[in-house]
């Protein structure tokens, strides 16, 4: 079997599952999910003061806050503790799974695939969230300030910083769920643990913080964010290693989870 | 025909836990229609989720077609499959579960689309193509699954109790589809505990109990080698008693039973070709006017019953 044709079966494969998965109601629910940081985006501008709101500084200080510790690690992490868990796990509680396991593709095929499909639904969700999050706190500046920030290029570029890290991490917590759901019945109990992990991950030997989405995505941040006495622990490197290292994680991940679902048995008892 | 040509399985046993699923079953299925039959719990879906490699044996090998099932790329390129399973992705339509399944066989979408077109057609489906499929009767599922199971052409069929929820009509619609692959000369394996059922499809069976292959081959070499039941037969005729007063004059002959019409007798035998032989001079000597002899005890629920008992054919 050609290398062209496996591409064109995995490309297919997450076609599938996106457009599945896209058209399915619970995504509404995710969307609702995403819209909770811009609440909180809405709040601030009507809550705080004018003198504080106008402060472009704060304001792209509090944003970067409020991305960091809670768009990503809340919003982000659980929508693809979702999306991952449910692409393959979710086959099983729905008892369809299988369906993909009678067709003709290798299951560590299939698992890149139904990783690329998740990972399309989870930018088609998570990127516009990030972007309008980033437009809702500039707004709090008034409209001709907000217009004059994004087109500058440093506006623009943490825009893109945005965006570029809620993707990094998309594929970092994706890749981790979607093999936690070839082990796991219960997709909270891999979300609570990695969430327990990331959160003790800065006190455990270098090699284990390998494992840590959120330690790299933290030296991505356009705009340094203290994590009070977690600071010290260090988020130095470089960014091109953090990139590098996310997308080792994710391909080991991926790679664990079809060698898993190489010996899968279906049992919907 | 090479052993590639079959499905075969040696030595396969499953076990989950302690519980037993199937136990040392060596079996070669060649082209044409088998049956599998058995009571609940007797490993039938177990078997056939092995041959599919839905699950993996404890011991032994399975090959379809000289695949393994641990290569899905390859072997499902060869083999349909229809489970017992009746849910469906939410939100999918007949057409667009098929029009899945083919292209990520790796057909283009305009092909898939014809295929489709012609599977939904083949099980009667073709109105109902866009119709959700959640909301199908029991029916029309049996048949959309059969119709995902053999939309590729595929050169063997594993047919998890597919008549399950078909209406008369339907069934026999779905039994001639069968008969027709079988006479192509693909592989049709099909489970089913309705006896009668397997009775009119199967060129040969696959009996199982408690895990196990009790029986197999086709109906009447199945029945030849249970020697110790008698064979019966069927002698319809105007003078019944007579038949039945002259058979007991045979030391082989241990029962004979008039029919409640009174238009033909039932003789148990310990040796049905003593009796075939002996027979028409019977007729000569008693002008019998004999309208039909026939075993009555050569299909699938008399064997059933002697192999596996009621309590199994009740199941």
């Amino acid at each position: 079997m050609s290398a062209g044709f496996r591409v064109r079966q995995i490309l297919t494969v997450a076609k599938v599952d996106f457009r599945r998965t896209l058209g399915g109601r619970r995504t509404l629910g995710l969307v609702l999910f995403c819209s909770f940081p811009l609440a909180l985006a809405l709040v601030r501008i009507f809550m705080i003061p004018e003198a504080a709101r106008m402060d472009l500084g704060r304001t792209t200080h509090e944003l970067a806050q409020i991305f960091s510790l809670f768009h990503l690690r809340f919003i982000v992490f659980f929508g693809c503790a979702f999306l991952f868990v449910k692409s393959f796990r979710g086959e099983v509680l729905q008892h369809t799974l299988h369906l993909a396991l009678l067709l003709p593709i290798r299951r560590r095929d299939l698992i890149v695939g139904k990783f690329f499909g998740a990972l399309a639904v989870a930018l088609a969700v998570f990127l516009p969230a990030t972007v309008a999050l980033v437009l809702m706190y500039r707004l709090a500046n008034g409209f001709e300030a907000t217009l004059q920030t994004m087109v500058s290029a440093q506006g623009l570029g943490n825009l893109i910083a945005y965006v570029a890290i809620t993707a990094l991490a998309a594929v970092g917590y994706g890749s981790l769920f979607l093999l936690a759901g070839l082990f796991f019945k219960n997709p909270m109990v891999p979300a609570a643990l990695y969430l327990g992990f990331e959160a003790v991950a800065p006190f455990l030997p270098l090699p284990l913080r390998v494992f840590s989405v959120a330690r790299h995505l933290h030296a991505l941040l356009p705009v340094p964010v203290s994590l009070g006495p977690l600071a010290v622990t260090g988020t130095d490197m470089p960014g091109w290693l953090a990139v590098m290292l996310i997308l080792g994680v994710a391909t080991i991940a991926v790679r664990l989870a079809g060698w898993r679902a190489q010996g899968f048995e279906v049992d919907y008892s | 025909m090479k052993r590639s040509e079959h499905i075969v399985l040696e030595g396969v046993s499953k076990f989950y836990g302690e519980v037993l699923g199937v136990n040392n079953v060596d079996l070669n299925i060649g082209p044409g229609l088998t049956g599998l039959v058995g009571p609940n719990g007797a490993g039938k879906s177990t078997l056939m989720n092995l041959l599919a490699g839905l699950i993996r044996p404890t011991q032994g090998t399975v090959r379809i077609l000289g695949i393994s099932p641990a290569e899905p790329e390859l072997l499902f390129r060869k083999v349909g499959f229809c489970t017992q399973w009746e849910n469906f992705p939410p939100g999918a339509t007949g057409r667009s579960l098929l029009e899945d399944t083919l292209m990520m066989h790796g057909l283009a979408r305009r092909t898939a689309r014809e295929r489709t077109g012609e599977a939904l057609e083949t099980v009667g489906l073709t109105a109902a193509a866009g119709r959700k499929i959640d909301a199908y009767s029991k029916g029309m599922k049996q048949r959309v699954k059969l119709a995902n199971a053999l939309c590729h052409t595929p050169q063997v069929l594993i047919l998890d109790e597919p008549l399950n929820g078909l209406d008369p009509q339907g069934r026999s619609e779905i039994i001639e589809i069968l008969k027709e692959l079988a006479g192509q000369g693909h592989h049709v394996l099909v489970s089913s505990h309705i006896l009668h059922e397997v009775d009119l499809i199967s060129d040969t069976i696959v009996m199982m109990h408690g895990g196990r292959v009790v029986a197999e081959g086709t109906i009447r070499d199945v029945r030849q080698e249970i020697v110790d039941q008698p064979v019966q037969i069927l002698i319809r005729c105007d003078r019944p008693q007579r038949v039945a007063a002259r058979a007991f004059e045979m030391v082989h002959v241990v029962g004979a039973r008039i029919l409640d019409q009174g238009g033909g007798v039932v003789v148990a035998t310990r040796d049905g070709q003593a009796f075939f032989k002996a027979l028409p001079l019977i007729v000569l000597e008693e002008d019998l006017a004999i309208e039909t002899v026939l075993p009555a005890d050569e299909d699938v629920r008399a064997v059933y019953d002697y192999l596996i008992g009621p309590e199994g054919a009740q199941a």
